[in-house]
C-alpha cells in the first residue's frame, strides 16, 4: 500500500487502499513534476512498482527532475512514454504508447508496464490529455478506472481555468482530491496542500504549507523556528544539534549576531534562527523573533541565576503566544534543577513542555523537536 | 496573464543584476526570511538573507543609538566581493553582491529605483 509521506496528511488519510484513484489538482503555475516524483519514491519505498506515464515531457526530463530532487527510486521504476508519440519523435524509453490520443492505447501500455499488479501509476498529466489529446472527462474517467483495476492511480492536473463542468467531470472519476494552491502575504509566498473527498475514510479538512526541497523532495514547511535563551545556556549548541547544516556568528566564543541552520526532520523543513543571549543584543531579538512559528527556549538547568533573564526573553520574543518548548539543558551536570522547579521559576503554564537535554551530546533533542512540531501543527489546525 | 508577485520581484532584481559587475541580488524580509532571489546557484541564499537582516538590524540599532536617524544603506567590502543592502519599504531589504570593481554610484542608483519598485509590489 501507498502513503503520501507527508506529516498531517498521513495522519488524516493513513494508508491508501490499493486500487485507489487520487487526483492532485494544482492552481496554474505550480510545477507538478516534483509531486509525481515524490509519489514514485513513496511507491518504491513501500515495495511497489512506480509506473510514470508522461505525455507532456520526454522521459529524460522526468529522470532529470528525479536527479534534481536527489531521488533514486530503489524498487521497480518504469517510464511509459506517451510524449514521443504526440510530438512524433522516436522514443528513448522501453515502454512507448503507440497512439497517445486513444485511451485504449494508453491503457494497454500502462497495463503492460504495471504487469503483476501492486503498482502505482502516476499520470502526468490529465491536463495534456484534455488539451493535447482531446480526451473528454468521461474518457479520462474511463481510462483512470481501467488503470486502477491493477494499480493505485495518482493523476496530476494543472487546473488552467477549465471551468466548473470539466473540473467536476474530472474529479468525479477519483476517490480523493488533493488540492494545491499559492498563498501570498506581504513577505511570504507559500504553497498549501489539502485533501478532500476521500472515499475510503472520513477525514477532517486539514491544510498544510508545503515546500519542495532540492534535493530532498516534498516537506511540510515551517518557515522559522527561534532558539533563544540566556548567555551560555547552549543555544548555539542546540541550533547545531538540531540542524542538518548550520553556522554561528561567534566572536570570543559567544554569539554576536545569530545562529542559522536548516532543519529537515520527519517530513518537516524549517530554518532555525538562534538569538544572542546577552542583553546588549536585545534590539536584534525583535528582528529574529518576527514571524517565528515556534520557539525553543534553552536554559542552563544548573544556573537558576539566569532564570529571570530567560523569563525576560520569553516576553521579548512573545514566546507565550506561540508553540513553545523549553529545553532544560546542561542536564548532564550535577546541580541540574528538576523540571518542576524550572517551571515554577519561569512561571510557565502546565501545557508548555519542559524537556531535559544535553545539547552538546544531542540527547533529548528528538523529544524537543517532536513536541515542538506537534504543537505547531495543533496551532496550524485552528 | 498578469505576472505574479514573485515574478514581479524577480524582474526588479534582474534590473539590478544587469548592472555591470553585479553578481546577484535578493529581497529579504527584515525578519531574515528570503522573499525572492536572483543569486548564483552556489550561493546559500537563505543564509545570506538571514545575515543581511541581522546586519541591517544591527546598523539600524547603531544609528538609533547615535540618534542619527534611520539606515539608508549598508555597504560591506569583503575580500573578494562588495555587499550592498538597502531598505525596500517597512518589511523588506534588497541586498546585492558585486565584484569589488563595481561602479558603486551606478549600482546605488539602480538599487534605489528598484527598491522603490519592490516596496510598491510588496505593499502596493
Ligand atoms: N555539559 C554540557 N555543556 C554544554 C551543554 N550545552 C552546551 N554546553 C557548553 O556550554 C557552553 C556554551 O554553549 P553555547 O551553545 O555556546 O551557548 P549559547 O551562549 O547559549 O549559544 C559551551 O562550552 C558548550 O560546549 C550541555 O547540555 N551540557
Ligand atoms: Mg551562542
Amino acid at each position: 500500500m501507498l502513503r503520501f509521506g507527508i506529516p498531517t496528511i498521513d495522519d488524516e488519510v493513513g494508508w491508501i487502499p490499493d486500487g485507489s484513484r487520487i487526483l492532485i489538482s494544482a492552481a496554474p503555475g505550480i510545477d507538478l513534476t516534483p509531486f509525481g516524483a515524490h509519489i514514485a519514491v513513496k511507491a518504491s519505498e513501500n515495495g511497489m512498482r512506480a509506473v510514470y506515464l508522461t505525455n507532456n515531457k520526454p522521459g529524460t526530463a522526468v529522470r532529470r527532475e528525479f536527479d534534481f530532487l536527489g531521488f533514486r527510486p530503489n524498487g521497480d521504476f518504469v517510464i511509459v512514454d506517451a510524449f514521443s508519440g504526440i510530438v512524433g519523435l522516436p522514443s528513448q524509453e522501453k515502454v512507448c504508447v503507440g497512439t497517445p490520443f486513444e485511451p485504449a492505447s494508453v491503457a494497454s501500455s500502462v497495463r503492460d508496464a504495471s504487469d503483476g499488479g501492486g503498482s502505482v501509476v502516476i499520470v502526468d498529466s490529465i491536463s495534456s490529455m484534455i488539451d493535447v489529446c482531446g480526451m473528454s472527462p468521461t474518457q479520462i474517467s474511463g481510462l483512470v478506472k481501467e488503470m486502477s483495476k491493477k494499480s493505485t492511480v495518482v493523476a496530476l492536473f494543472s487546473n488552467w481555468h477549465y471551468g466548473e463542468e470539466i473540473t467536476q467531470g474530472i474529479a468525479q472519476g477519483f476517490d480523493a482530491v488533493v488540492n494545491l494552491w499559492n498563498v501570498e502575504e506581504i513577505t511570504t509566498m507559500k504553497q498549501m496542500m489539502a485533501i478532500s473527498n476521500v472515499g475510503w475514510k472520513k477525514v477532517r479538512q486539514t491544510s498544510v504549507p508545503i515546500k519542495v526541497l532540492r534535493p530532498g523532495g516534498l516537506r511540510v514547511y515551517v518557515p522559522k523556528i527561534l532558539v533563544t535563551g540566556p548567555y551560555n545556556a547552549g543555544k548555539s549548541s542546540m541550533t547545531r544539534a538540531i540542524s542538518t547544516s548550520s553556522v554561528s556568528v561567534d566572536r570570543m566564543g559567544t554569539t554576536v549576531a545569530m545562529d542559522h541552520g536548516y532543519l529537515d526532520y520527519n517530513g518537516f523543513a524549517t530554518e532555525v534562527f538562534g538569538t544572542p543571549g546577552q542583553e546588549m543584543f536585545d534590539p536584534l531579538l525583535a528582528y529574529l523573533a518576527d514571524e517565528a512559528v515556534g520557539i525553543i527556549l534553552v536554559v542552563d538547568s544548573t544556573a537558576p541565576g539566569t532564570f529571570p533573564r530567560a523569563k525576560d526573553m520569553l516576553a521579548r520574543t512573545r514566546a507565550l503566544n506561540l508553540p513553545l518548548v523549553v529545553a532544560a539543558n546542561h542536564s548532564d551536570k550535577p546541580g541540574a534543577k528538576p523540571v518542576e522547579e524550572i517551571r515554577a521559576e519561569l512561571a510557565l503554564p502546565d501545557n508548555v513542555p519542559i524537556l531535559r537535554t544535553v545539547a552538546t551530546a544531542g540527547s533529548g533533542i528528538r523529544d524537543v523537536l517532536d513536541k515542538l512540531m506537534k504543537r505547531i501543527l495543533e496551532v496550524n489546525d485552528k | 496573464m498578469t505576472e505574479t508577485k514573485g515574478e514581479a520581484l524577480r524582474n526588479a532584481l534582474k534590473k539590478v543584476t544587469a548592472v555591470h559587475g553585479v553578481v546577484g541580488a535578493a529581497i529579504v524580509a527584515r525578519n531574515g526570511l528570503l522573499i525572492a532571489s536572483e543569486l548564483p546557484k552556489d550561493v546559500d541564499e537563505r543564509r545570506l538573507g538571514a545575515m543581511t537582516a541581522t546586519m541591517m538590524g544591527a546598523v539600524e540599532t547603531a544609528g538609533m543609538t547615535l540618534n542619527k536617524g534611520s539606515v539608508r544603506r549598508v555597504i560591506a567590502e569583503v575580500e573578494h566581493s562588495t555587499i550592498v543592502a538597502t531598505g525596500a519599504g517597512q518589511k523588506a531589504i534588497m541586498v546585492c553582491t558585486a565584484d569589488n570593481g563595481v561602479n558603486l554610484g551606478m549600482l546605488m542608483l539602480e538599487m534605489e529605483d528598484q527598491s522603490a519598485q519592490v516596496r510598491a509590489i510588496l505593499e502596493g
